[in-house]
């Protein structure tokens, strides 16, 4: 039952190893968020944020033998499901009032 | 040197990479630059980490690195390309990688799950809203794509923000979940627990116990409870089950017992039911929610007058004989 | 070792005092017992109460008659009643205290403090009392006629202020405590505050109201420390305590008593001193009262001459006993009291406002007063507070009487034959008898008999140096009383339209007497108007009065009588020295000062008479020759009242308003446009370099959010790192 804990292949792999990688995925995300100026893309960096957050915990419930953290990575998948719906939703009626996806383009709706 | 600096040092390096990458129209050659300083930073990180584990666990795993390499490499893409079609496609195959790790990581319910409801759902439908959205342009031609897509917004700024994040969260993990290595976390419980969801499943159990020799008959009374005691240790267990009117212990153990308590999709299936019934109902309630929102946003507004709001009501149109306003006049 | 040096000192001191003062030390006085049955006595508080009450319903409800004025003179008149009927059931051998309610009564750790609300009766209370209320009576009825013109709002106002002031007063003499006397003290003060601004409208009031009340905080500052350390060292404040615990065996115990306390002791009288200069107008505080003439003249005539101001010598005399606290306080007092009874009448003689010059005299004669009670002769202070009150008073008013007639003309350079207009002749008789009294005319004045006592003290004191001062200032003060006499009364008989010149340029009814009244003034040609039924009437009584304490001052009378059996007492047995039978006629002061202060104040008439009654240019003449001599400076300096005034602005209002001004200007450009607006402005310029950032973009919100949590993630990382450094470091 030792492969139960350790899995042979992947055994000298550390939990650092897959935070690293969300965290470099969570960071390429928001550096992403924040640089594109399409909406769709910078919805689609939020779902690689997402991505970043579901390999944390599954590597945390993994590392801590705990299905807790699967189980999380479902609600995340349900979250971000319905936030595509919705986004998408609002994208798509914000393009048929003015038909560019730049997000600036609504800047004026701030509060000034 | 002490190595927190060196991760600084390669966080710094790959924020540079970033930078280089999300300049406008890059040549080749800055982009191979970019991306090899970016790949370099990376595993140079990824390589200080046995140094923070005390050398209890040896450098990459066979799939760890290239599943890894291709998320990071596909997500800077994602990122800095200016066709969003592609950017998608890009997305795809970090979900795909992550797919991968998941299994790594024994998940791989979730490993499946990510890929169909990421890549084939989610992701279709952005891609039918990027095809609505970009429709009218050429996507062959660099100069007829939008502004938007070709020019990143403040690179620097998101950059320097984003990398900043990226250094905090290196600096934890290197210096706050050092303790968290494998060897620290005690197993059995967990095999404890495995077993007991097992238990809470009769039908599963005794599907189990059927395939120990000489158990095919084994039945289980109506009415009564799976006995299933695992051993201490929680590599094996016995379950007592009648077989022919005796009532027999049946040990589970070797492969029998190693299927038994990884069952993967059975296990994360029980946790979810168990231990989160009530966060499952809301889920559902939200997944419905945003199905309602996402129809009334996206649906065609009219404005009806009044007459036709009657009309479609089957309510007969108001008429201009009854209009109090030309009444009023009259008597006056 | 500077403790025991003291006390040999004081011993030696004392021993002294006993030597040339024919032991007045031992004397001892009967102490206040609690008693019941008197409770009526706090009628006296409670009629100015109801008055003062009343005063504001009227003003309230816009009473537009004489009301305020009756019921204040009945309310008071009442408590003069009681007072009288308190008198005359007392026993003055047993003087009594009358607990009325508990005031204040703290304690706490290791120490109490009690101030019960009760009145100490013996003989000196009743004294004090039965002039103020007397007086109060008599002057609230006067101001009746004299503030007619107000009547109104502000008619009521003043009134209510009169019984504020009788309501304080009472408190303050018969208070049985330190405590109650501090109450009443600052009370009076509110009072003679607000009936000095009486017109709040002028300026020159307003000033002169602000000016009593800062010199009367800067003595009272010196009452309220003296009374606190009293109450450190006694550990009581109740008269009857305090003196069970002072006269034990005279001035030894009172050094003990100083021995065993260090200098915090020794220092209690000069500081009560200073609370009772303030009060009585003494140098260096007495420049305020002048300047209250602001106020209508009866309040003049109440408060500012007869009975307010000697509070001060009321405090002394109930304190006498702690006034052995210290050797040198009582020639202090004395010394005090002389000077400025000589400035204040070389600064009368030189004034033409004749109620100035009034003010000025009530001056030197609370100097006199204090000399009185320096040189050991409570009695001589206490009778010359009785006598002058009453002539002080008349005097007052029949200025008042003037100037309510003449429109508020005062300068005696214009005013002149008053003697023979139709109407006046109560008020130039009247002030023709009180002008004798303040001269200090043989037999028939009353001021005569108690000023002799004080001089004659000052050389059996063996303070010759002194009493020859008091000698001059008396010369002095019958020259300046009748010169006003002389200029205003006498004089060649004006006809109408001298009179229409005389007229001052005031409104009818106001209180206005600035120097400098145009003499031609043309525009005012309506005729002056006698005193009515209650002006006249008012001035009658208290001239008999006046007449009447000439039976009463006298050596072994009434009032000494009174006085010796109060606290009062070591400085009446002073008064019966045992002459040895051969001694010469220069050997008793209270021989020969009959016939020395007699003739002197009689030549000080003689000169009045010389230059403003026989030769009425002679006096112009005489300033004119001395302006021209080398004196002229000390002329100059007279009229200008030695340019006290001017000298206290120099040398403390000055450099207060230059500091006020730097601290000012610290507050305004330092504190508030460095530091205050500073502050305000950091906000207002954080936002605007960070209200770009709300610039509707979402991406910039989402760094914003991401920089926010760096943030945090910096303070956790850091915050710890600096601790552990700066742990380190430690």
């Amino acid at each position: 039952m030792a492969e139960l804990v350790v899995p042979e292949v992947f055994g000298q792999l550390a939990l650092g190893h897959y935070l690293v990688l969300s965290a470099f995925l969570f960071a390429i995300g928001l550096a992403g968020f924040v640089t594109r100026r399409n909406m769709i893309v910078m919805f689609l960096c939020t779902e690689l944020m997402f991505q970043a957050a579901v390999i944390a915990l599954a590597a945390f419930g993994r590392f801590h033998l705990d299905l807790s953290g699967q189980v999380m990575v479902i609600f995340v998948l349900t979250i971000a499901a319905a936030e595509a719906a919705l986004a998408l939703g609002l994208v798509v009626l914000l393009f048929k009032r003015q038909p560019t996806l730049d997000a600036e383009a609504w800047s004026e709706m701030r509060d000034a | 040197m002490p190595p927190a600096s060196v991760i600084h040092a390669f966080t710094v390096l790959a924020a540079g990479a970033l930078l280089l990458l999300l300049r406008p129209s890059p040549t080749i050659r800055l982009r191979l630059l970019g991306a090899v300083v970016g790949i370099g930073a990376f595993t140079g990180i990824i390589a200080q980490l046995p140094a923070f584990y005390d050398g209890q666990v040896m450098p990459g795993g066979t799939f760890f690195l290239p599943f890894a390499l291709i998320s990071v490499i596909s997500a800077v893409q994602m990122i800095t390309t200016s066709r969003p079609v592609y950017a998608a496609l890009h997305f795809v195959l970090v979900v795909l990688a992550s797919s991968g790790l998941l299994v790594t990581l024994g998940a791989e319910f979730l490993g499946f799950a990510v890929v169909i409801v990421y890549a084939g759902a989610i992701l279709i439908t952005y891609m039918f809203v990027l095809m609505l959205a970009q429709q009218a342009q050429s996507p062959d031609l660099e100069d007829e794509r939008p502004n938007y897509d070709r020019f990143a917004r403040e690179p620097l700024g998101g950059a320097v923000v984003a990398f900043l994040l990226l250094a905090f969260m290196n600096h934890l993990i290197f210096t706050g979940t050092g303790g968290l290595t494998p060897g620290d976390v005690d197993p059995i419980p967990a095999r404890l627990a495995a077993w007991q969801r097992v238990g809470a499943m009769p039908g599963r159990a005794m599907e189990l116990v059927e395939e120990v020799p000489g158990c095919r008959e084994a039945w289980l009374p109506e009415g009564e409870e799976l006995l299933l005691v695992p051993d201490p240790d929680g590599l094996a267990a016995t379950v007592t089950v009648m077989i022919g009117e005796v009532s027999t212990p049946v040990r589970l153990e070797g492969e029998l017992a190693r299927q038994a308590i990884e069952d993967n999709i059975r296990s994360v299936g029980v946790a979810l039911i168990e231990a989160f019934p009530v966060s499952l109902e809301l889920a559902g309630v939200i997944l419905t929610m945003a199905m309602f929102g996402a129809v009334i946003l996206a649906r065609r507004q009219i404005e009806l007058t009044e007459d036709e709001k009657r009309e479609a009501s089957g309510l007969p149109r108001i008429g201009h004989h009854d209009d109090p306003k030309t009444e009023g006049v009259d008597h006056g | 070792m500077i403790g025991s040096q003291l006390l040999s000192l004081l011993v030696a001191a004392g021993d002294a005092a006993h030597s040339a003062d024919h032991g007045h030390h031992s004397v001892h006085f009967p102490v206040g017992v609690p008693t019941e049955g008197l409770g009526y006595a706090g009628l006296v508080l409670a009629l100015p109460l109801i008055a003062m009450i009343l005063n504001g319903v009227y003003a309230i409800s816009g009473v537009r008659s004489k009301l305020p004025a009756w019921t204040t003179v009945a309310c008071l008149g009442g408590a003069f009643a009681v007072v009288l009927n308190l008198y005359l059931k007392a026993d003055i051998e047993h003087p009594v205290v009358v607990p009325l309610f508990e005031w204040i009564n703290l304690s706490w750790g290791t120490g109490s403090i009690s101030a019960p609300f009760g009145l100490y009766l013996d003989s000196l209370t009743l004294l004090w009392m039965l002039f103020v209320t007397g007086l109060g009576t008599m002057i609230a009825l006067y101001a009746s006629e004299y503030m007619e013109s107000d009547v109104g709002p502000a008619y009521c106002r003043f009134f209510g202020g009169v019984s504020i002031f009788l309501l304080a007063m009472g408190c303050l003499v018969m208070g049985d405590n330190l405590l109650t006397l501090y109450l009443g003290w600052e009370g009076v003060g509110f009072a003679s505050y607000m009936l000095i601004g009486y017109h709040f409208t002028k300026p020159s009031a307003v000033a002169a109201a602000k000016k009593a009340f800062i010199v009367n905080r800067i003595g009272d500052l010196g009452l309220a420390l003296g009374i606190y350390l009293t109450w450190m060292h006694f550990g009581t404040l109740e008269y009857a305590k305090l003196f069970e615990m002072l006269q034990v065996d005279g001035a030894v115990a009172a050094a003990q008593q100083a021995m065993s306390g260090g200098w915090e002791v020794s220092i209690i009288p000069f500081l009560l001193m200073a609370g009772a200069f303030g009060k009585s107008a003494q140098l260096p505080f007495y420049v305020w009262l002048p300047d209250a003439m602001e106020g209508p003249t009866p309040v003049s005539a109440l408060i500012h001459a007869a009975t307010m101001v000697t509070a001060g010598v009321y405090l002394l005399v109930r304190t006498f006993p702690m006034l052995e606290l210290h050797p040198a306080a009582a020639p202090t007092v004395a010394w005090v009291g002389g000077a400025t009874a000589l400035l204040a009448a070389t600064i009368g003689m030189a004034q033409y406002d004749i109620k100035r010059v009034m003010a000025y005299s009530t001056v030197s004669q609370l100097g006199y007063m204090f000399m009185g009670v320096g040189v050991l002769s409570t009695f001589g202070a206490a009778a010359h507070v009785f006598t002058h009150a009453f002539f002080k008073a008349v005097l007052f008013l029949t200025c008042g009487a003037i100037m309510h007639g003449f429109a508020g003309q005062l300068d005696l350079r214009v005013l002149r034959g008053l003697r023979h207009v139709k109407g006046w002749r109560i008020v130039v008789w009247t002030m023709f008898y009180a002008s004798l009294c303040l001269a200090g005319f043989p037999i028939i004045s009353s001021g005569y008999w108690s000023k002799d006592v004080i001089l004659a003290e000052a050389f059996a004191n063996g303070r010759p140096l002194l009493g020859g001062l008091g000698l001059l200032t008396a010369g002095m003060t019958a020259y300046y009383t009748f010169r006003v006499w002389f200029r205003v009364c006498c004089g060649p008989k004006p006809d109408d339209h001298d009179l229409a010149k005389m007229m001052g340029d005031d409104h009818h009814g106001e209180d206005h007497h600035d120097e400098g009244h145009s003499e031609d003034d043309q525009h005012h040609h309506h005729m002056p108007h006698a005193p009515k039924w209650a002006v006249n009437l008012v001035l009658s009584v208290i001239s008999v009065a006046a007449v009447g304490s000439i039976f009463l001052v006298p050596e072994h009378g009434w009032l000494e009588h009174m006085v010796a059996k109060s606290s009062g007492a070591a400085g009446v047995g002073a008064n019966h020295h045992e002459l040895p039978a051969d001694a010469g006629f220069w050997a008793d002061p209270h021989g020969w000062m009959k016939y020395v202060a007699s003739t002197v104040g009689l030549i000080g008439i003689a000169i009045a008479a010389w230059l403003h009654l026989l030769n009425r240019s002679a006096a112009d003449r005489l300033r004119a020759t001395l302006l021209a001599s080398p004196l002229k400076v000390v002329v100059r300096a007279m009229e200008n009242k030695w340019y006290v005034d001017e000298l206290y602005n120099a040398l403390i209002r000055m450099p207060l308003k230059i500091k006020g001004h730097a601290l000012h200007m610290i507050d305004r450009y330092l504190l508030d446009i460095l530091v205050v607006d500073g502050l305000g402005r950091l906000p207002k310029m954080i936002g605007r370099t960070l209200s770009p950032l709300q610039n509707g973009v979402l991406q910039s919100y989402a760094a914003s959010m991401a920089g926010g949590v760096i943030l945090i993630a910096l303070l956790i990382l850091v915050l710890p790192m600096l601790l552990d450094l700066i742990g380190g470091v430690a």
